[in-house]
């Protein structure tokens, strides 16, 4: 568990980053990690709802206190509807 | 027509299953080839490459692949090539391969680059020997794909790596990253030794297309970039025109460059 870090720590965006890129849970995810007021904020796509909320579950266990404002799209990427044509 | 599709930034692993397959099976009707830039699992271990392919292998088309920053993690880079190679689809590590497609002979170099910045921002070989090894591993790389690019004799030439050659299709990306999303070493091979598109991911929040300062087409699959399973580019002057029309096109959109 983290020690708490107080809601004016300049540093908790790039503490909450390095959690997630730690836990096996979102590793790798690449999201973009910031601070508005009291609040932890998620952002970025994500290919499934389970890494969505992963992300959220991480953040809540390792940063008590804080709220969690995850804006993570969870998008399912289809097939092309056009093709580019090159010279 | 030579038809390539090319995706990149995949970050496939176990809980992601179902989510690619269905979009892949009508692959073999819209392209002749695939191309994978990079950063086909999330954690880059063998268990992932293999639940990859399983979702990738209705494209039933010549597959090519390099490797990305991801796949490199978790130690198994050599182990991902094998069972890629097991498996049908063709890794490429500072090599070219080619194919024949539709009478025409297509080419494709395959590196997976590095980073070190651009033309007035970039990293020197010079300091402590940590930052000297970061510029040779990618002159490394820009010197094999360089290579590999002059030695392919084909109709059309691709270049297929996962760091960027160049900061256009970085852009919407923040500056001060951009040293860790590609180098102009990787351009200036490509410009040296001549091809006809460059494949690149690895920035999820760039630009699709952008060229090269010698004029070569550059184009950014990453998954998030063109926010579909994978991309269309077709080559109409080159090959033998298809047997049959294969696609109904009526109601797709067409970017003409």
């Amino acid at each position: 568990m983290t020690d708490r870090i107080e809601p004016t720590d300049p540093y908790v965006a790039e503490h909450a980053r390095e959690a997630l890129a730690a836990d096996p849970r979102t590793a790798g995810l690449e999201l973009d990690v910031g601070v508005a007021g009291d609040a932890i904020v998620l952002r970025g796509m994500v290919s499934t709802e389970q890494r969505k909320s992963a992300a959220s579950e991480v953040i809540e266990e390792r940063f008590p206190g804080w709220t969690v404002h995850n804006e993570l799209v969870a998008r399912e990427f289809e097939e092309p509807k056009r093709a580019e044509h090159l010279q | 027509m030579i038809r390539i599709a090319a995706m990149a930034d995949v970050h496939f692993a176990a809980d992601a299953v179902g989510t690619l397959k269905p979009h892949m099976a009508r692959l073999p009707v819209l392209a002749d080839l695939l191309l994978i830039a990079g950063d086909l699992t999330r954690l880059g271990t063998v268990d992932e490459v293999a639940l990859f392919i399983d979702e990738i292998e209705d494209a039933g088309v010549p597959t090519f692949a390099v490797l990305g920053n991801h796949d490199y993690h978790g130690n198994q880079a050599q182990e991902i090539r094998a069972l890629l190679a097991d498996r049908g689809i063709r890794p490429l590590d500072g090599e070219g391969a080619t194919v024949d497609v539709n009478g025409a002979c297509v080419g494709i170099a395959g590196v997976t680059g590095f980073g070190g910045g651009f033309l007035g921002a970039c990293a020197s070989e010079f300091g402590e020997p940590e930052m000297k090894a970061f510029v040779r591993h990618t002159k490394r790389h820009a010197a094999r794909l360089e290579l590999a690019l002059k030695t392919l004799a084909c109709d059309l030439r691709i270049a297929l790596l996962h760091y960027s050659p160049i900061p256009e299709t970085l852009q919407g990306e923040r500056l001060e990253i951009y040293p860790f999303l590609g180098s102009y070493l990787l351009a200036e091979a490509v410009d040296r030794a001549g091809a006809d598109l460059v494949i690149h991911g690895h920035a999820h929040e760039g630009h699709e297309i952008g060229k090269t300062p010698g004029g070569i087409h550059v184009r950014n699959v990453a998954q998030p970039v063109i926010r579909r399973a994978y991309a269309l580019y077709y080559f109409d002057s080159v090959g033998g025109p298809l047997a049959e029309p294969q696609v109904d096109f009526s109601g797709w959109q067409y970017l003409a460059h």
